[in-house]
This record gives C-alpha cells, sequence and structure tokens, in this order.
C-alpha cells in the first residue's frame, strides 16, 4: 500500500490570492515533496514590448505586469531606457521617484502583512492592517493622481511636481501611519496565538538562502545582507543614508519583522527625502532613440526586479526581459515547504509574498 | 494582548472605517487624475497624441473629401496616463484631463464599434495620401 | 555601471561558472535569452553582493536548436529559467520540460517572432 497521500492546492484555493498550484507528497501531515507551477497567468508581455508599442509607450505596458509593484517595473524599465539613450535626470525627479517607490512598498508590505496574519486564522488583524493601509493608499492618490496604477514616471522625469501643501499631507498621513504600524508591530511580536503560527515555522537558513540566491526580504530575513538599495546607484539611497535590514531567525516571524521594520525604514526615508528636497525641473528633454544593451536593478517590495533591454536606434525595441523577484524565489518557497506540516503550508506561502502575475508576466 | 482585545471592544462601538458605496460617493482627490477632454477649436491637427498614447484611446479618422480630422476618444481603454496632455504642443494646449472617471455609457462608438474606428483610422489616412498624391500629379 | 561580459563556448561555461560563482559574493541574477541572426545566444549574469552596480555577464552562442547544458545543480533557481526558455525561446537546455507557462498546444517559440 502507498504510505504518502497526494495533496494539491490550487490553481484556486481559498488561501490564494492568485492562482498558482502546488502538488505535496505527505507523510501523515509532514510534506516531503513539492511540486510548484506557477504560469497560470502568462499574458505575453515581453513579446508585446517587442512587437506592439514604441520604446516611448513600453513604461505604460511593462507598469501592468503588477498590479502592487507597478511603479517599480516602471521605474526599473526608464531607469534602463535612460541608460541607453544617455539622459541625465534631474535630481528633483530622482527624489521624487524614490518617494513613489518607498511608498509603494508600503502599501505592499502592509498587504503582505495582513494577508499573513488571515492566513494564520486572524482576521481582525487582517482588517485593522488593510484600515491603516488606506492611509498609504490615500497619500498615493495625492501625489500621483492614481491609487495603484500610478504611471508616475515617464521616460526623463516624472509626470507630477510635489507642492507645499501636498509635502504636509505626506508628513501628516505618514505619522499617523508610524504610530500605527508601531501598535502593529507590538501586536507580531507579543500575541501567543499568533507566534504559534509563525515562530520556527517555514525556516530557511543561511546557507539554504545563499544556495537558491533568493532575494528581498526572505533572504534578509534568514541573515543574508542583499538589497538592491544598497547596491545600486541610480536612486538616491545612499544619499539619505539607506540602512537595510537583517534578521537571523529565517521563518515566518522574522519575514513578518523585517517587513515591519522596514516600513518604519520606508517612513524615514520618504521623511528625509522630502526633507532635503532639491529644487529645479521635474524632467529632462527626451530626443533621440536608444542604442546598446542595459542591465538594470530596483529592489521591489518582493526583492530584486531585473530588466535587460536591447535597442538598435529604432523606436521598437529589440529584447526586452523580465526578471521578476517572485519567479526567482520559487525554487526557496520549495525548500521551506518541505519538511513543514501541511497546515502551515497557507501561512508560509504567504509570507513569501508570492505574486503570481508579476511571475507569470 | 490586553491591548488588543481593548482595541477590538472599542471597534464594536466605533462607526465602520468602510462607506455606504452605492448610496454615498467614494471620496476623491482633486488631484486624481480621470477623462480627457478635448476642445476641438484649439487643435492644430498634429496627431501628436495619437502618436504618444500608450493603449491608443485616442484616433483621428480623415474624411475622403475634404481631408478634415475627427477626433475619437474610447474612455473604457484611457489609461489616465496623461501622456498626451504632455505632448499636445504649446500653441494648441487642446487637451486638459479632468478627474472624473467614465460613466456607464450606451456610447454606440465603443465596443466592437471601437476596431471599425481603428481600422478607419489607419485606412483612411493611407487613402487621403493617396489622394493627396494624385491630385498633385493630376496639378502639375 | 561596470558590466563584464565574457564570450564562453557551451563545453565551457559549466567549468566557468563552477570556477566563478560564490554566492557570498555573487548574486545569480538570471539567465538571459535572445535570439538573433538565428542563433541563440544564452546570458547568464551574476550582481556582486554590497558593491555598486558590478555586473559579470557570461555568454554563449549556439544554433537555434542545440543542447544546452543546464546548471541547476550548481544554482537551483536556473531550473526556473531554463524552464521559461525552453517556452518562451525554444531554448532546448537539458532536462526541461515544455509546458510552465504556454499550454503544450500553444504558440511555438513566441520570442522568436520578430517584427
Ligand atoms: S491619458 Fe494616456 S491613455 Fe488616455 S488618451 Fe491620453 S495618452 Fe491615451
Ligand atoms: S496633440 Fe493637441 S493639437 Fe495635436 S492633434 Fe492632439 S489635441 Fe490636437
Amino acid at each position: 500500500m502507498k504510505k504518502t497521500i497526494h495533496i494539491p492546492i490550487g490553481s484556486q484555493h481559498i488561501s490564494l490570492l492568485e492562482p498558482v498550484r502546488f502538488s505535496f507528497e505527505c507523510e501523515n501531515e509532514t510534506i516531503i515533496k513539492v511540486e510548484a507551477d506557477v504560469g497560470y497567468v502568462h499574458r505575453g508581455v515581453e513579446l508585446a514590448c517587442t512587437t506592439k508599442f514604441k520604446f516611448k509607450q513600453v513604461g505604460y505596458v511593462v507598469a501592468r505586469v503588477c498590479g502592487l509593484c507597478a511603479i517599480v517595473h516602471s521605474t526599473c524599465y526608464t531607469l534602463g531606457i535612460e541608460e541607453l539613450m544617455g539622459i541625465e535626470v534631474p535630481k528633483r525627479a530622482s527624489y521624487l521617484r524614490l518617494i513613489a517607490n518607498e511608498l509603494d512598498r508600503i502599501h505592499s508590505h502592509l498587504l503582505c502583512l495582513s494577508h499573513t496574519a488571515e492566513n494564520a486564522g486572524y482576521e481582525a488583524l487582517f482588517m485593522r492592517i488593510m484600515k491603516d493601509r488606506e492611509l498609504v493608499m490615500e497619500v498615493q492618490e495625492a501625489m500621483t493622481g492614481n491609487r495603484i496604477q500610478f504611471d508616475y514616471v515617464s521616460i526623463g522625469g516624472v509626470n507630477k511636481d510635489m507642492n507645499s501643501e501636498l509635502e504636509g499631507v505626506i508628513r501628516n498621513k505618514l505619522g499617523l501611519l508610524h504610530q500605527k504600524v508601531a501598535e502593529i508591530k507590538e501586536l507580531f511580536d507579543n500575541n501567543w496565538s499568533l507566534s504559534l503560527k509563525y515562530k520556527n515555522v517555514g525556516v530557511i537558513t543561511k546557507e539554504m538562502a545563499y544556495r537558491s540566491s533568493l532575494l528581498g526580504p526572505i533572504a534578509r530575513a534568514s541573515g543574508v545582507n542583499f538589497d538592491v538599495r544598497n547596491d545600486s546607484d541610480y536612486l538616491p539611497y545612499s544619499e539619505l543614508g539607506f540602512k537595510s535590514i537583517t534578521m537571523e531567525g529565517g521563518d515566518i516571524h522574522s519575514r513578518n519583522m523585517v517587513r515591519l521594520f522596514e516600513l518604519f525604514e520606508s517612513i524615514r526615508l520618504i521623511e528625509t527625502a522630502l526633507d532635503g528636497m532639491p529644487e529645479g525641473e521635474i524632467a529632462a528633454k527626451v530626443r533621440g532613440t536608444p542604442e546598446g544593451e542595459s542591465y538594470m536593478r530596483v529592489e521591489a517590495p518582493r526583492g530584486e526586479c531585473f530588466y535587460y533591454l536591447k535597442a538598435s536606434k529604432g523606436q521598437y525595441l529589440d529584447r526586452v526581459r523580465i526578471k521578476t523577484p517572485t519567479f526567482g524565489s520559487v525554487p526557496g518557497m520549495i525548500e521551506a515547504l518541505k519538511g513543514s506540516n501541511y497546515a502551515d503550508v497557507p501561512a508560509i506561502i504567504a509570507s513569501f509574498d508570492p505574486c503570481l502575475s508579476c511571475t507569470a508576466r | 494582548m490586553l491591548k488588543a482585545a481593548f482595541n477590538a471592544l472599542k471597534n464594536l462601538f466605533s462607526t465602520p472605517a468602510t462607506i455606504d458605496y452605492p448610496f454615498e460617493k467614494s471620496p476623491k482627490n482633486k488631484e486624481a487624475r480621470g477623462l480627457i477632454l478635448f476642445e476641438e477649436p484649439k487643435c492644430i491637427w498634429c496627431l501628436k497624441c495619437e502618436d504618444v498614447c500608450p493603449p491608443g484611446a485616442i484616433r483621428f479618422t480623415q474624411d475622403r473629401e475634404s481631408f478634415d480630422y475627427t477626433y475619437h476618444y474610447n474612455p473604457y481603454l484611457c489609461i489616465y496616463c496623461s501622456e498626451c496632455v504632455r505632448a499636445c504642443p504649446d500653441s494648441a494646449v487642446a487637451l486638459s484631463q479632468c478627474n472624473e472617471l467614465s460613466p456607464p455609457t450606451d456610447d454606440k462608438n465603443m465596443n466592437d464599434n471601437w476596431f471599425k474606428i481603428e481600422k478607419e483610422a489607419e485606412e483612411s489616412k493611407i487613402a487621403v495620401k493617396e489622394l493627396k498624391k494624385i491630385k498633385k500629379e493630376e496639378s502639375s | 555601471m561596470k558590466t563584464t561580459k565574457e564570450l564562453v563556448t557551451l563545453h565551457e561555461i559549466r567549468g566557468a561558472i563552477e570556477g566563478f560563482y560564490d554566492p557570498q559574493i555573487w548574486h545569480f541574477v538570471c539567465i538571459n535569452g535572445l535570439f538573433e541572426n538565428d542563433e541563440l545566444e544564452i546570458q547568464w549574469c551574476f550582481a556582486k553582493i554590497g558593491v555598486k552596480d558590478e555586473w559579470k555577464v557570461f555568454y554563449a552562442k549556439a544554433p537555434g536548436d542545440a543542447l544546452l547544458p543546464s546548471l541547476a545543480d550548481i544554482m537551483p533557481t536556473a531550473r526556473m529559467y531554463e524552464g521559461e526558455l525552453r517556452d518562451l525561446l525554444d531554448a532546448n537546455f537539458e532536462n526541461s520540460v515544455k509546458g510552465m507557462f504556454i499550454e503544450l498546444d500553444g504558440l511555438e517559440a513566441p520570442l522568436r517572432i520578430k517584427r
């Protein structure tokens, strides 16, 4: 008789936000083998970028790769194309881009935290975080004009300027948010029933993280100090004194904590950027066409987002290659699921914050 | 833990954070982006906006006899990026953005008929080019 | 930005990356594929951890239907990118199977389509 049980989860499942399918081989409650299938929402964005849209329009197309980190994709693409065209971006525009990126990180991390809380069975906390997330959504709407799909970054600069009234709104709302996040952090830290679901569950060791080239908050929770904000100079992070956050535990709890501390860091970054906001133009003149190859990375809320662009002086690009963070962390996710209890699966998956629309694009 | 219990109790008696949506309008920032407005008298028909629009929500068709352009705008394709507003030359400024979103409509030019407009926009321009060429040859 | 590109042959790639790759120093970013002039170009991209914008790219050229070596035992994530390129570019990596993104009866190698 067969000793193991085969349990599939997905592609549609109550604990999954997006379509992904895992199939588990379980021995009693313990998972011994995992297979993942991620390609349910493939839309052919890479092909469309090289055949249907001109290079000036592609920035708006790639923003549709993902709803949660839309601005990351358009920023990364725009930085790449600017490098190919040799455009000098005004300082003020760089700062505004950074602020928009950090706001995006805040709302994405809050969503992830609420989702992990929900999947651990704590729905009241889910409601509460979602309510507080509304603060940052309002800031985003005031700053960029849209709540989710910002379309804020354009080649050469940004689309909308900032004024002192808006600055006041941002400072005010972020101050409020800072308090609320502190309260939420206390809950995540001290709540006994949450700790049962989180502590020492889904552990990824440092060696494992290095071996499967993990990225983003997941790697940092395992003690790997890898953050593209440290490793790239295209947005002025080093000017603002950015410090990356690492934890040693490698379990769900540490991942949540990394995200919570990053929220504080993001809020601080935005406030410092507002303090030192340079005056001047918000967009540079765009002339000519791109030529050459560019490798560009930006730190998305979930990790590193990579764009490879190749162009040869035409209106259409030759190749657009997108690497999204979740795609790179699927092997790590499989490692974390192996050996854990089947009942912990939803919480582990949620703690990886998977974004499948990104992954399959 | 105690704090959380206290909070939960407090939430029992406070007003809901959500709004009664269909009966109440959802709050909108005055800076929010919305539909594109077009003022025909100002337009100099440079077709720059048609060229930059990422989803092709602005289309111009050309009349085959008078060579006049007609402006077509599909509010359901528009992504409110305002790229067209920035592309419109300073000498014209025929486009502007308001913060209203697209309402439900029974405009017959939407849905399947929009494909016809797209096709006509391409074809009419080519046809007019040819017509002009013929005219030039005739006059010379 | 400092990008070093190194051309290797398909036989050398395994040795080159085994000798070079230390996961504590280099972060394996992804495998990238191009199809130009009826030739595949596969790039293995690495970025240095903790250093600003330093890249190392190994690239190899091969005819469109060549059997490409799989490096999944050195870098487990490579399996994902190999599967992806197999689907989208029809790059024939060892041990990779079709069907991760596109159904088996779907479009063949969409990224080989040119305007
Ligand atoms: S706002 Fe953007 S999508 Fe809408 S018509 Fe203008 S360019 Fe097109
Ligand atoms: S860019 Fe402005 S002036 Fe030119 S066609 Fe469009 S609306 Fe008219």
